[in-house]
C-alpha cells in the first residue's frame, strides 16, 4: 500500500516522457514532410531547368487534372498526401490553375475510402443501409461542389484569384521578398541538400527525378506517422470536441468535424470513423453530414503546412493552391450547406443510392467503378473530343 | 375504443389530449436524451472507433470477401 503513490508518480513520469517523446517525434515528422515538399520542388525545378510547360501539357485538359487527383487520392487513400505533394508541383512548376482541378479530384477521391468501409456493412441490410447512406453523402456533396465550383473556376477563375490575394496578403507578393524573415528555408536546405546528393550519387543523370520520388516517399511516410503518432496523443481532446458537439447542431458539426481531423491529420479516418457509428443506428445520417464537411476543411491545414516549406519566387504559387483548397472547401460548406434546396440534394442523394444499393449488392460496386474511374475518364474523352 | 371516444365530454376529451401531448413530450424527451447518451458513450470508445477504421481502410480483402459473400 505505501509504495502505492511511488508507483503512480513513476507511471506518471514514464507517460510523460512517452508523450514528449511522441511530441518530439511529431515535430520531426512536420519538418520532415515540409523538406520534402521542398524536394519535390527542387526536383521539378532542376529537371526542367524552370521550365515546366512541356511537363505538365497533360495537366492542360482541366478534366485530367480532375481525374489525376482522384486517382491519386484513391490509389493512396490519403487526400493530405496528394494535396502537399500538389503544392511541391506548383512549386516545380505547374501552374495553380492547372492544379485547381487537381485539388478538385483529391477531394473527391478521398471519399472512396469510406465507402469501402461502408461495404463492409454489406450482409446486414440495415446497418449497410445506414452506413451506405452515411459514407455517399460526403461523395455527393463533393461531386456536386465539383460541379458548381469547377464550372465557376473554368469560367471566371474565381477560386485562383481569392487564392492568390490571400496568398498575398499573408506572405507578401513576389516584388516584396520574406526573404530575410524566413526561416523555413535555412532549416530545410542542408537536408534537401544531402538527398540532392545522395540522388546523384544513385545515378546523377537521374538525380531529380529520384529527388522527387524521396520527396513523395517522404511525404507520404511522414503524413502516415505524423496521424498514427496525433492518433495516440490526440484521442482525448478529439473525445472533448466531439462530446461538446453532441446534440449542438450542424455548426457545432463542422466545426467538430474540421477540428478532430486537423487533430489525426486524416480526413479518411474522420470520415470513415463515422461509418459504423452510422451503421449501428448511434449517429443519424443528419448528424453524420456536417462532420463529414467539416472533415473537408480540416485537411487542409496539411497543404497548409506544406505551402510553409516553398521559399522564394515560387512560395505565392505554392501558398495560392494550399488557399484555393480551403477557400473550395470553406465556399462549398457556406454555399451548399447554407442553401436548404442544396443542402437536402447529397442527402436525397445518399438515402435513395443506399436504398438501391441495399436491394442490389452490385450496384454498390458499380457505383464506386463508376464514379472514381469511369466517369472521370468518359469526362476527359468528351473534353478531348469537343475542345 | 371509438365508441368510448364518441361519448366522452367536451371536457374530459380535452384533458385527454392535453395528458396525452404531455406524454408525448416526455417521452421524445427520454428518446432523445439517450439518443445522445448512446453517442457520447460511443464517443467514450473513440480509440476503439479509430483503430476499426482504420483496420477497416486496410482491410480491403475481408471487404472483397464480404462483397462476394451473398447472405440476403
Amino acid at each position: 500500500m505505501t509504495n502505492q503513490p511511488v508507483a503512480t508518480t513513476g507511471g506518471e513520469e514514464t507517460s510523460l516522457l512517452k508523450s514528449t517523446v511522441q511530441w518530439i517525434m511529431v515535430a520531426f515528422l512536420v519538418y520532415l514532410l515540409i523538406t520534402a515538399v521542398g524536394m519535390i520542388g527542387s526536383g521539378f525545378k532542376g529537371a526542367t531547368k524552370g521550365d515546366a510547360t512541356q511537363l505538365f501539357e497533360f495537366a492542360t485538359n482541366p478534366f485530367m487534372g480532375l481525374v489525376v487527383g482522384i486517382l491519386a487520392t484513391s490509389l493512396i487513400q490519403s487526400s493530405s498526401t496528394v494535396t502537399s505533394i500538389i503544392v511541391g508541383l506548383v512549386a516545380g512548376g505547374l501552374s495553380v490553375e492547372m492544379a485547381v482541378p487537381m485539388v478538385m479530384g483529391a477531394n473527391i477521391g478521398t471519399t472512396i475510402t469510406n465507402t469501402i468501409v461502408a461495404l463492409g456493412h454489406i450482409n446486414r441490410k440495415k446497418a449497410f443501409r445506414r452506413a451506405f447512406a452515411a459514407a455517399t453523402v460526403h461523395d455527393f456533396f463533393n461531386l456536386i461542389a465539383v460541379v458548381i465550383f469547377m464550372t465557376l473556376e473554368l469560367t471566371t477563375g474565381i477560386l485562383h484569384k481569392i487564392g492568390a490575394f490571400f496568398a498575398e496578403f499573408l506572405i507578401g507578393g513576389a516584388d516584396v521578398s520574406v526573404k530575410g524573415f524566413n526561416f523555413i528555408k535555412p532549416i530545410t536546405k542542408p537536408v534537401i541538400g544531402m538527398v540532392k546528393d545522395f540522388s546523384e550519387f544513385i545515378y546523377a543523370p537521374w538525380a531529380n527525378a529520384l529527388l522527387i520520388v524521396f520527396g513523395i516517399a517522404i511525404i507520404f511516410f511522414s503524413i502516415m506517422l505524423v496521424g498514427k503518432l496525433l492518433k495516440k496523443l490526440m484521442v482525448g481532446r478529439a473525445k472533448q470536441v466531439m462530446h461538446g458537439a453532441i446534440g449542438r447542431g450542424p455548426v457545432a458539426g463542422i466545426t467538430s468535424g474540421a477540428i478532430v481531423t486537423v487533430l489525426v491529420q486524416s480526413s479518411s479516418t474522420t470520415t470513415s470513423l463515422m461509418v459504423p457509428l452510422a451503421g449501428a443506428g448511434s449517429f443519424r445520417l443528419k448528424q453524420i453530414y456536417p462532420f463529414t464537411l467539416g472533415a473537408n476543411i480540416g485537411t487542409c491545414i496539411t497543404s497548409l503546412l506544406a505551402a510553409t516549406a516553398i521559399t522564394g519566387a515560387t512560395a505565392l504559387p505554392a501558398m495560392t493552391i494550399a488557399l484555393v483548397h480551403l477557400t473550395f472547401n470553406v465556399l462549398a460548406v457556406l454555399l451548399i450547406y447554407g442553401i436548404r434546396n442544396l443542402r437536402m440534394l447529397p442527402l436525397r442523394g445518399a438515402t435513395s443510392l443506399a436504398k438501391l444499393a441495399t436491394k442490389n449488392k452490385s450496384l454498390a460496386l458499380v457505383y464506386i467503378l463508376g464514379v472514381y474511374f469511369a466517369l472521370p475518364g468518359l469526362l476527359v474523352l468528351v473534353y478531348q473530343t469537343f475542345a | 375504443m371509438a365508441k368510448d371516444l364518441t361519448e366522452l365530454p367536451y371536457g374530459k376529451l380535452k384533458k385527454r389530449v392535453i395528458k396525452t401531448r404531455e406524454l408525448l413530450d416526455d417521452l421524445e424527451a427520454e428518446l432523445e436524451k439517450r439518443e445522445l447518451e448512446r453517442q457520447h458513450d460511443e464517443v467514450d470508445d473513440l480509440e476503439e472507433h479509430l483503430n476499426v477504421a482504420d483496420s477497416s481502410i486496410l482491410d480491403l480483402t475481408g471487404i472483397i470477401r464480404n462483397f462476394l459473400t451473398k447472405k440476403d
